[in-house]
């Protein structure tokens, strides 16, 4: 039978205590792990990502913008690009929605990392992100991202 | 020409303001990220900008020529003073058998009693004409004009065309109508008796049939916009082209019954 694995994304305070109950009950505590379980309220200080077969820790302040290309999710920081596994979807809970905001179905930044704006003539905007990447915000995005940045 | 000339320039402007605005509406929402503003008023996107822009140039372009021609048509019939509206104009042109053989065959080129003789010549053209001295009846004309060709190239063969209309004391036009054909011999005679005090300006004029066939032709070709501009430029025409134009312009000083 195959061991059931979970990830933690909880507070550093309960977070020995909740690894112990689980230890305890025979489930494996690991990044790589398909279900999550998070503190109510509580949005994540860092993801786990590959490089080079490597897992490093990704600070959130660090991350630049997330995308996904089919089922690879690549966080890019301002040097660097890292795989994770979350889905978008998933990342949207994780990650404070006053730090990030999602602009595409495929891409979420973070709200601070935007360098400039560049309207167009249709329902998009075209953003130059701090680490020199253009990302566009999308027509089904386009009121979301207007109403949180009050333009 | 000149419809396509407003197009052209609402155009012009319809795009620059766009441009204008895209300028403004990027230099504002980049300012406001930088400054971390997020509670701005939200702007009107360039989108929904050229859209009312295009909207606006539509009115511009449709409705308010609409308005300020139906405008201008009231205005025009507004100008003329009430006291016009109702009385009747009325002249008529005479060859000078329809003279002789007519009620005309009573009044005379030098004196008619009643009448105040006066005599112009303008452009080969003289015009005698008489003016009532008395009150204004239905029976007898308030002026009668003899226009004779006083140049001396050879007449024969051109053919004759006048234009009379009547004005207000203050110079407006009232109403006018013209014609053209006919070989023009030793003079015509025009009889008019308006209801009202007025004036009565005369256009007469000598073509032959090579300059009558080119003012038509051109006179076809005409896209002026109003029946105004159209008479203007038909007379110009006209004038550049007759073998002999003469104006006559005169003040009736009708007494009113």
């Amino acid at each position: 039978m195959r061991k059931l694995k979970i990830k933690l994304r909880v507070s550093e305070t309960h977070l020995a205590e909740i690894e112990k109950y689980f230890q305890e009950k025979g489930i494996e505590i690991s990044e790589d792990a398909e279900y999550l379980l998070t503190e109510s309220s509580r949005y994540a200080e860092y993801l786990m990502g590959k490089k080079n077969g490597i897992m490093y820790r990704i600070e959130i302040d660090n991350i630049v913008f997330i995308e996904s290309f089919g089922k690879n999710i690549i966080v890019h920081t301002s040097e660097e690009n890292f795989n994770i596994v979350e889905r978008l979807k998933e990342l949207e809970l994780l990650l404070d929605p006053k730090q990030f905001i999602r602009i595409s179905n495929s891409v979420i930044i973070s709200r601070s990392c935007i360098r400039s704006i560049q309207p167009t003539f249709g329902m998009k905007f075209i953003l130059t992100l701090t680490n020199g990447s253009k990302v566009d915000v999308t027509r089904s995005y386009y009121y979301i991202f207007r109403e949180a940045f009050g333009i | 020409m000149r419809t396509v000339l407003l197009l052209f320039i609402t155009l012009f402007l319809l795009v620059a303001v766009c441009i204008v605005y895209f300028v403004y509406y990027k230099s504002t929402i980049n300012k406001r990220l930088e400054n971390g503003v997020t509670n701005g008023k939200k702007m009107i996107s360039p989108l929904w900008m050229a859209i009312i822009f295009l909207i606006i140039a539509l009115i511009v372009l449709i409705v308010v020529p609409m308005l300020l021609r139906m405008g201008g048509t009231v205005s025009d019939i507004n100008e003329i003073p009430e006291k016009y509206w109702n009385a009747s104009y009325d002249y008529q042109v005479y060859t000078p058998d329809e003279v002789e053989s007519g009620f005309l065959g009573n009044y005379s080129i030098d004196e008619n009693t009643g009448y105040e003789r006066y005599e112009e010549v303008d452009g080969n053209i003289r015009f005698t004409y008489f003016i009532s001295r008395e009150a204004y009846d239905s029976y007898h004309p308030a002026f009668i004009i003899y226009a004779e060709y006083v140049g001396t190239e050879d007449i024969k063969n051109l053919s004759m065309g006048f234009y009379g209309e009547f004005f207000t004391s203050e110079g407006q036009d009232i109403c006018g109508t013209g014609a053209s054909g006919g070989e023009f011999s030793d003079y015509v005679c025009v009889v008019g008796n308006p209801s009202i005090d007025c004036g009565f300006s005369l256009d007469f004029y000598l073509v032959d049939p090579i300059a009558e066939k080119k003012i038509l032709d051109e006179q076809m070709q005409d896209d002026s916009e109003s029946d105004t501009d159209y008479l203007q430029e038909s007379l110009n025409r006209t004038r550049e082209n007759a073998a002999a134009y003469g104006t006559l312009r005169i003040d009736l000083n009708i007494e009113e019954m």
